[in-house]
């Protein structure tokens, strides 16, 4: 990996890839700190241009669009006790209460030490352990591949919501959709309802830009004429008084650096279940647990330093296995592929170079976020008064012209509309949309894994675990789905009780 | 618009029936028992299992529950008009982009809804007379996707 470090430097350095570093990290910036716009609709919305450029690029403009976006998130949150982006709603309470009691330069302060923090506890988790993975998983066949896939969705499962029942409505939502169109081992078109355009399946971009900014669309009109308020108008000093508080809890930041990055590993779950589990944690081992909610600086920084830990953490399975940590990193494999590169353990074979820069691209963000940010939230007062009627409209624009670029194809439209559609009536109904997002990634991956093990094993089941990882692997996914099960019925019987 | 869970059990088991009827007359991968239907069928089981634990849900803690809860997009007068707005603006811009080109079809559409959207007449008419504008120039000029030029293509290569 060190040998392949000064290409990749030479790859970042290309004057183009800078400049669209810095483009991305503004876009990340200005679509974070707008409420009602996350940060995986920021990379769906960005996905369209990067198509066109090379892969690192590509993929570099997608780190600093996330990691500013998740930061970006918080500012709102401060000052309107509205949070940007969902990865901020853990703490917005704590953080808009230090604002009311005058201290909105500290709120952001540690909002954004901690981001940068978490996001290089992160991204050195995955400089380490994403090769060491990769040269375990250079000796898997396709039955751990089967295995691993299906593992990976069902943590997805387990951890996307409150309801693991709706996560697997999601997740068989979206490996039905990835059975659309000619079928992996033969080639039959499936499901196709006479559209010849879906016999290729469904393009994934327009997929992703309708579930993620046209269903935001659609839930945000309601209150699209509520006019966003700023409080603030005046910010002082920000790093001032910041570095006493984070001497204060070095272990919140530690252990929030480290539960961030575990759950970012996990599939299915991101940056906002990072935060909102290490809150709760935080809360827990707290000495001041009533502060929480009201102002509290250490909850704060349990928080803050989750979800942008979690970020990098999300790039593990992804990386290595294909697997998406979060719905980004689901993003970013979809236009990996598009663009020919299979991730998996051989991409740190084949593409030492262009991993090594994917690297130093993570920590030149999470860098940067600072004085970037220290602008920015200079800035927020104007950023945040753009009018929602301008930008709304404009959103849509852009997503009908980002589905319709990657194949000049206007049916891609129809998709992106009924992909939205689909995605609001999910949110609506409580049903998460990561597990979803995960099963149209990793349906065909699924699906041929398992009939070739099929195939090769003459139909019968007991060959899948005929391996020593793979029977492994299955009973850890068994352990993972009797979890599910005991907690579904536990909460049926919670909820027998009358109140 | 929200489901009860019978409600939503009961859309998952038609979709069960829907796939599973549709794949029944998938082929076999010759010399094996099992072919392209095998997956979907799994996928139907599975949905067939999700309904029968929210019809379970159901029984148990949802009696009373209304079947739908429409929600302010669909019982709002002026939110559903703003959703079939956001929808018809899709459909239009299948329907004429083509002919019409890129630039007045967005420009259009900008207009409308940023006016229907509460921005004054002075902001509406500057999105719409630049965004598209910009719009067009990152993708057709910068990415090279061939965006539709329509009634301005005599502008940009002559009569």
């Amino acid at each position: 990996m060190i040998e392949a470090l000064p290409q990749a430097l030479a790859l970042l350095a290309q004057p183009q890839t800078v400049l669209v570093g810095i483009g991305a990290a503004l876009f990340g910036l200005f679509v974070g700190s707008m409420p009602g716009l996350s940060a995986t609709m920021a990379v769906a919305l960005l996905v369209p241009v990067s198509f066109f450029l090379d892969p690192v690029t590509a993929l570099t403009a997608v780190v600093m669009t996330t990691a500013m976006a998740i930061f970006a998130g918080d500012i709102p949150g401060a000052l309107m006790r509205i949070p940007g982006t969902p990865a901020s709603a853990a703490y917005v309470d704590d953080a808009y209460n230090l604002t009311k009691q005058g201290k909105p330069e500290l709120a952001l302060g540690i909002c954004l030490v901690t981001s940068a923090i978490g996001g290089l506890f992160g991204t050195a988790v995955l400089i380490l352990l994403a090769p060491r993975l990769a040269e375990v998983a250079l000796r898997f066949s396709g039955m751990e591949y089967f295995w691993l896939v299906a593992l990976g969705l069902s943590c997805a499962v387990m951890v996307a919501g409150r309801d693991p029942l709706k996560g697997a409505v999601s997740l068989l939502t979206g490996l039905f959709i990835a059975t659309i169109g000619q079928d992996v081992t033969s080639g039959y078109p499936r499901f196709t309802m006479g559209f010849g355009n879906l016999l290729s399946g469904v393009a994934f971009i327009p997929a992703m830009v309708g579930m993620f900014a046209i269903a935001e669309i659609l839930r945000n009109l309601p209150t699209i004429r509520n006019a966003a308020e700023v409080q603030v108008k005046r910010i002082g000093s920000i790093l001032r008084g910041t570095g006493s508080v984070l001497r204060r809890y070095p272990v919140n930041i530690v252990r929030g650096n480290t539960i961030g990055t575990a759950i970012g590993i996990l599939p299915g779950a991101g940056a906002d279940i990072a935060a909102w589990i290490s809150y709760a944690v935080g809360k827990r081992f707290s000495k001041d647990p009533d502060r929480f909610g009201k102002g509290s600086e250490e909850g704060l920084v349990d928080a803050g330093a989750a979800n942008n830990a979690a970020i990098a953490g999300a790039w593990v399975p992804a990386l290595v296995f294909g697997i998406p940590g979060d719905s980004v990193t689901a993003i970013v494999i979809g236009l990996l592929l598009m663009k020919g590169l299979q991730p998996g353990p051989d991409i740190f074979l084949m593409n030492p170079e262009q991993i090594g820069a994917l690297f130093l691209a993570f920590i030149i963000a999470n860098l940067i976020m600072i004085p970037i940010g220290l602008v920015a939230i200079r800035l927020c007062a104007k950023v945040l008064t753009v009018p929602r009627p301008v930008l709304t409209p404009l959103i849509l624009i852009f997503c009908m012209v980002g589905s319709f670029a990657i194949d000049n194809d206007p049916f891609a439209l129809v998709i992106m509309m009924v992909m939205g559609i689909l995605a609001w009536l999910m949110e609506e109904n409580g049903i998460p949309v990561a597990p979803a997002i995960l099963g149209i990634v990793l349906g065909d991956q699924l699906e041929k894994h398992f009939m070739t093990t099929m195939m090769k094993g003459d139909g019968s089941l007991a060959y899948f675990v005929s391996r020593p990882i793979a029977a492994v692997l299955a009973a850890i996914t068994a352990v993972v789905w009797l979890a599910i099960l005991v907690g579904l019925v536990r909460r049926g019987r919670r909820q027998e009780v009358p109140a | 618009m929200k489901l009860s869970d019978a409600a939503l059990g009961v859309v998952l088991l038609g979709a069960a029936a829907a796939i599973a009827w549709t794949a029944r007359d998938f082929p076999m991968v010759p010399g094996q028992a099992f072919g392209p239907s095998l997956f979907p069928g799994v996928i139907a089981a599975g949905f067939a299992l999700c309904a029968i634990g929210l019809f379970l849900r159901h029984a148990r803690a949802g009696r009373g529950a209304r079947w739908i809860e429409p929600g302010p997009l669909l019982t709002d007068p002026r939110a559903r008009l703003d959703a079939l707005l956001v929808l018809g603006a899709i459909v239009a811009y299948l329907a004429v982009a083509e002919r019409l080109g890129f630039i007045p079809t967005a420009a259009a559409i900008l207009l409308v809804l940023t006016r229907r959207f509460g921005a004054s007449w002075q902001l509406a008419i500057a999105t719409a007379a630049l965004g598209p504008l910009a719009i067009h120039l990152m993708f057709a000029e910068w990415l090279r996707v061939p965006l539709p030029l329509g009634v301005l293509l005599h502008l940009r290569y002559g009569a």
